[in-house]
């Protein structure tokens, strides 16, 4: 395609994949960083109501557990928040 | 004076209209406000591109933007293989939209401010990822809680707080958008409260009430702001999630 000096059309289009290329990583960056705003927050509550409310299921599930899958679960939610602030921090830094 | 959760009350509109598994089936206003926003979300996407110009009218504008918006965020979140995911993405956002802007309306539900539609809808999101994710990877699938690299005496801690940062998903998820919803209109209805208090009083706190009330002036706008993030946001994190099943990192 570089050796022949008729397909301007092809270049053309080439130079154009490229910009769009480049457009579209660098739009995919954006949306990482801005994705990543706020979500902090809400991952922490999430993470140790949903343990709460998956350790509650289990115990309801599993009579003999009760209470300690709902206590192991909320201290595992517990970790997971830690652990999902924890590495949202160093993705952005 | 009313309650200030009234607003969030489910009303049954209707006797019990059929059974499901012990549980009478009634129409309620939650049911009502759902139907709206379909229909509303239906008639905005097929009338609006039923003329297909070349030269886009306003609607055609609006419906296409809102098509353009998703599709190009789906696309860079989680790339090519999740295009046939988009319609079931896109659907998420529409539905949510329409529910979160009719919940503006006075007299209105936000049916997105009761965690159980917005659980529905992640609990049905997670079940087709867990189903795509063991299609396309079979057994492989349980290396996503694996981080690559790890060595095995930290593997025994990391990966069962995977699987459970996994598992929450879809709680953190549909938490995000009930307390985004749930907060918005319970401060509207607090500060519309103090205005009406404060208006009805004597003169000098008439003054002061009108601070209340431009802040519920501007916090209606506000809320239309966040009536539209909010969806774009639970639509971003789909796809988010999706891609961990398509890509396995």
């Amino acid at each position: 395609m570089d050796n022949d000096p008729d397909s301007t059309k092809l270049e053309d289009l080439a130079v154009r994949i490229q910009k769009a290329d480049t457009a579209a990583t660098a739009k995919d960056g954006e949306t990482k960083k801005s994705s990543n705003n706020g979500r902090v927050g809400y991952d922490f509550i999430g993470a140790v109501l949903g343990g709460g409310i998956i350790g509650g299921a289990l115990d309801q599930a599993f009579p003999s557990l009760a209470p300690w899958a709902l206590i192991g679960m909320v201290v595992m939610g517990f970790c997971v928040g830690i652990w999902l602030v924890w590495k949202s921090f160093s993705e952005t830094s | 004076m009313a309650s200030l959760l009234e607003e969030f009350e489910i009303h049954n509109m209707s006797g019990p209209m059929f059974t499901v598994a012990g549980h009478s089936i009634t129409f309620t206003n939650s049911t009502l406000f759902m139907l709206l926003a379909i229909t509303a979300g239906t008639a905005l996407m097929v009338l609006a591109m039923r003329p297909a110009a070349m030269v886009p009218g306003r609607w055609q504008m609006l419906a296409e933007t809102l098509y353009n918006a998703i599709a190009n965020m789906v696309e860079s979140t989680a790339g090519e293989k999740a295009r046939p995911f988009f319609p079931f993405i896109f659907t998420i956002f529409v539905f949510i939209l329409f529910c979160n802007l009719f919940g503006m309306l006075p007299w209105s539900l936000a049916v997105t401010s009761h965690i159980v539609v917005n659980l529905a809808i992640a609990l049905t999101l997670f079940a087709i990822i867990l189903i795509t994710g063991f299609v396309k990877h079979g057994f492989h699938f349980f290396s996503l809680f694996v981080p690559h690299g790890l060595p095995w005496y930290m593997a025994i801690f990391i990966v069962p707080i995977e699987i459970v940062s996994f598992m929450v998903r879809p709680f953190s998820l549909s938490i995000r958008l009930f307390a985004n919803m749930l907060a918005g209109h319970i401060l509207l209805g607090v500060f519309a409260g103090m205005a009406a208090t404060l208006l009805t009083a004597g003169w000098a706190l008439k003054l002061v009430g009108i601070l209340p009330l431009a802040f519920n002036v501007a916090m209606t706008g506000f809320e239309f702001f966040v009536a539209f993030l909010q969806a774009y946001i639970y639509a971003i994190l789909s796809a988010v999630y999706l891609r961990d099943a398509l890509e396995m990192h």
